[in-house]
This record gives C-alpha cells, structure tokens and sequence, in this order.
C-alpha cells in the first residue's frame, strides 16, 4: 500500500471518526452534568 | 405541536441526524468520489465540512430555536420583513425536493421488497429490470404509500411520531451498516477497492473541479443550508446546546458517507467481472446506474448461497430506504410547519401537505426526465437556500448572532472565526459554485438559455425566477397574514 494511501486513510477516519468519538464523549458528559445539576436543583 | 420538546438529547440528535443521513450518503456520494478521483476528493470533502456544513447546521439550529419558526418567518424575523421571500424561497425548494424524493424514497422501498422476495435476485438483466419497473405505475403507488406514511408519522406528532420513528429508524441503520461493512471489507480483494478510496492522485490535488464537486457534495449530504435542522430546532428545549449537536450531526452524517463509500468500493473491486471503476462511476438513468443497476448484480455473486446474497441485498436496500425515509419526513415536517406559520390549522396543513406531496409527486414518478430536471432546478437552487440563510445571520450581525443566539447553552466555545466563515466564506463559496456551474453549463449546452431543457442554466433561471417573482409580489400579503 502506497504510504500517501495510508497517509490519506488514517488523516480522514482520524479526523472524522475521532472527531465523531470525542464529540459523543463530550456530549454525555455534559449531560450527566446537566441532569445532575437539575437533580440537585429539585 | 406547537409546545412539544425534544424529550432527550439522544432523541434530538437521532431525529436530526435522521435528516442528513438520506440518500446523498449512500447513493451519491460512493458515485461522485468515482468521478472524482478517489482519495483526491476525500480531502477537499473534509475540508468543507468545516467551511460550509458546520458553520450553516450551527446557524439553521440556533435560528430555529430562537426563532421558533419554520424558514419562511424565521428568515425574516432575523434579516427583516422585506426579506421574507428568501425564507419563502427556501421553504420553496425543500418542498419541491420532497416531490421528487418522495418518488426515490419509493424506488428504495420498492427494492427492498424486491429483494425479500427473492425477485431482485432471479432477474439476469437489470437494466431491463429497473426500465420495466420504472416505466410501470408501481413507482407511483410506492410515491403515494411512503407520503401517506410519512404523513401519518408527522401527525402523531413529534415524541410519538417523529422522535419515536427515527429511534427506531436510524439506529436499525447504523446496526445495517456496520453489518453491511464487516461483509465488504472481509470480501477477497476488497482492499484494492479501499486503496482506490483512500488513494490521493497528488497531481490532482488543486483541480478545482474537485473541490466544487466536494462542496456541492456536502451541501447535498449533510443538510446543511435546506432549512429542514431548522425546523426540527424549533422543539428544542432551552438547555440544548448548538455547537455540540450541530458538530454531532455533521461529523456523524460524514462519518457515515465514509462507511458507505468504503462498503461500495470493497463490494465493486471484489465482485465486478468488467472494470470496477466504470462500474463506480456509472451514473445511468436518473443516477440509479451504480445503486439500482449495478448493485444489485454484484449481491447476486456474493456467494453460493440464494438465501445470503438475498439477505444481503435487502440489509443494502432497507439501509436506503430507511435513510431516505427519515430525511422525507423532515420535508413533510417542513411544508406543513410553514403553513401552520402561514395561519393554517395543523391538521389541516398535514393533509394539505400530503395531498400536494402526492399529486405533484406524481409527474417525477411517471417520467424520469422530469425527475432528472427537478432534482437539477432544486438541488442547485439548495445554494441559493444557503447563501439566503448566511445572508441572513450577516443581515442580523454575525457577531450578535453568535453571542446571544450560539453561544448561551452551548457545550463548548465557538471563537470569533465563526464570524469570518460565515460573513465571508459562506458567500464566497456559494458565488464560486454559481459562477462555476455557470461556466460549465455554458461550455457543454449550446442552447444554454433555453428554459425547456432538462439539465441548463436556463430551465433553472426560468423556475427560480417564476418562484421568487412570485414570493416578491407575494411578500406583503404573507407578513399580513403570518401576522410577525
């Protein structure tokens, strides 16, 4: 496999899939945040 | 449903996500990075996520929650009453679309049964399968069942209807797709089809036909600029953020193009007698070469076995329709919430919406080269609806719009670099493609200004032109009756 192949596969799936994976992991954090934050608030 | 809410943050980005994960990302995208040289495309693609998807899906969120409008008085509540016809002329185009789509949502759903069948399968020539089907009433009757459908679900409302259905919907196709993808890769000579994806052709690297063709790509796939996250933003609850929902759909809708695009590759290199290549980039009638004609040859030499190869093909084909399904019903949401805004009663305005979906479906369901020249008049014009929505955020002060609309209940910072893409950047890609396309469409059709051609400049001018001279005269009329 040509190394700008490689080069190319693992920018775009890092960019995309690791972009993908660290937004879904902030999103639930802040939501366990959130749905403490209201929970002591009642 | 005025007053519903999302119920959850999963229930939000599953619905919205359900609106760009449609046919652009399965059918379209797999095509276009054939003809556009493989891995070169995948860069520039990238590339405009950032610069065009992102920053417009952040815009279409934070406008229709703070708006809670549908496009058509949402747009002019933020740039100004005289401006009312762009928002008419957004609701316009994606309204036009769902005509049509409606028609491609029922080619899928059709397949689909065809392959559960087993009678997708047993046919050698499927060329002539698609032509027999295509020239039938049977793309008629399937434009009417997924409208009444998709009309039905719109009705119940959005908890029960639309949040209840993409659930369902959109996490059966990610589970489709990672099946689909574990068979691809692990096809004998897959890999020569995931190296031609991801193989970069370095000297075609500044070939601005590739990087419009990138543009024009994310335009279509992601949703960004249709006014449709717009509308789905209006039942947001005021906890939920922008930035990270907005960033959520993007990269997850790409996310998936790139699956799709893996899975069409591997499945073609490893099963095509003839080149693979021009298997790839096989547009034929309507765009359904590679997706109806192609595709489903290739699941017939999937293995020995009938029963596999049939189960295979139907996975692919509900994977489509479930995509294209959950995007038409963000359209059905679209037209009817516009007419509730117009004055109309909701109920109403569903089966108003229903009845015009069905009965100007109808021409693009008959006829394929009418479908072909509204999928050109519309697709272009979702520039259109673009740059109007930017204009929009500019009309009302980018720095304005991102403190006090973008950034109160956001997860995370958005600089003032959001400023600057959207004040200029957006306007300055939306000019390049227009005057690109123009230039293209110039040089290939001698006739370039003939309204009655079904893929120029001049078939697009001649609708457009009919449309927003008629939204302009309209435009006092509308804000007296929308009463804003």
């Amino acid at each position: 496999m040509k190394v700008e192949t490689m080069v190319t596969a693992i920018v775009v799936s890092l960019i995309l899939f690791g972009g993908l994976t660290f937004i879904v992991t902030l999103a639930i954090k802040k939501e366990r945040n959130k749905n403490n934050g209201s929970t002591r608030n009642d | 449903m005025k007053n519903e809410f999302f119920s959850s943050r999963f229930a939000l980005v599953v619905s919205t996500l359900g609106i760009a994960v449609g046919t652009g990302n399965i059918w379209r995208f797999p095509r276009i990075v054939a003809q556009n040289d493989g891995g070169t495309f995948l860069i520039p693609w990238i590339v405009f996520l950032f610069l065009w998807s992102l920053p417009l899906l952040m815009a279409e969120f934070a406008i229709g929650k703070f708006t809670r409008l549908s496009p058509v008085l949402a747009i002019p509540k933020l740039a100004g009453k005289k401006f009312m016809w762009m928002g008419g002329f957004i609701a316009f185009v994606s309204t036009a679309i769902m005509f049509y789509y409606s028609v491609v949502t029922g080619w899928c759903v059709n397949y689909f049964f065809s392959a559960v069948s087993g009678n997708l399968l047993s046919v050698n020539d499927h060329f002539k399968y698609w032509a027999t089907f295509s020239n039938s009433l049977l793309p008629v009757l399937f434009q009417i069942g997924v409208m009444v459908l998709g009309s039905i679900i719109i009705y119940r409302g959005l908890v029960k209807g639309i949040e209840s259905t993409s659930k369902i919907l959109v996490s059966s196709l990610i589970i489709i797709i990672v099946i689909l993808l574990v068979r691809a890769v692990t096809l004998p000579n897959a890999i020569k089809g995931i190296e031609y994806f991801f193989t970069p052709n370095l000297d075609k690297i500044f070939d601005y036909k590739i990087w419009l063709s990138a543009l024009t790509q994310n335009a279509w796939d992601t949703g960004a600029g249709w006014g449709l996250i717009m509308t789905y933003a209006i039942y947001l609850r005021k906890k939920d953020d922008i930035a990270l929902n907005a960033s959520l759909i993007g990269f997850g809708n790409n996310s998936i193009s790139l699956i799709a695009g893996i899975i069409i590759f591997s499945t073609t290199f490893a099963l095509s007698d003839a080149n693979p290549m021009e298997s790839l980039k096989y547009s034929g009638p309507a765009n359904t070469g590679m997706t109806l004609i192609v595709l489903p040859h290739l699941f017939s030499k999937l293995s020995e076995s009938f029963f596999v190869n049939s189960f295979f093909a139907a996975m692919f084909f509900l994977a489509l329709s479930m995509a294209a399904f959950t995007s038409l019903m963000s359209m059905i949401e679209l037209t009817s919430r516009s007419l509730i805004d117009l004055g109309l009663e909701r109920n109403k305005s569903i089966i108003f919406t229903a009845v015009l979906g069905i009965v100007f479906g109808i021409p693009s369901a008959l006829s394929t080269n009418f479908l072909i020249n509204q999928d050109w008049v519309w697709g272009i014009g979702l520039i259109l609806s673009g740059a109007f929505i930017s204009f929009s955020v500019i009309k009302f002060g980018a720095e304005k719009f991102r403190v006090n609309l973008i950034l109160p209940d956001s997860d995370f910072q958005i600089g003032k670099i959001y400023n600057v893409t959207i004040k200029y950047l957006i306007p300055v890609q939306a000019l390049a493609l227009l005057v690109w396309w123009l230039y293209s469409s110039v040089s290939w059709d001698n006739e370039w200004l003939n309204p009655f051609h079904s893929e120029n400049v001049g078939t697009c001018l001649f609708q457009w032109g009919i449309i927003i001279f008629m939204l302009i005269l309209l435009n006092k009329f509308l804000i007296r009756r929308s009463k804003i």
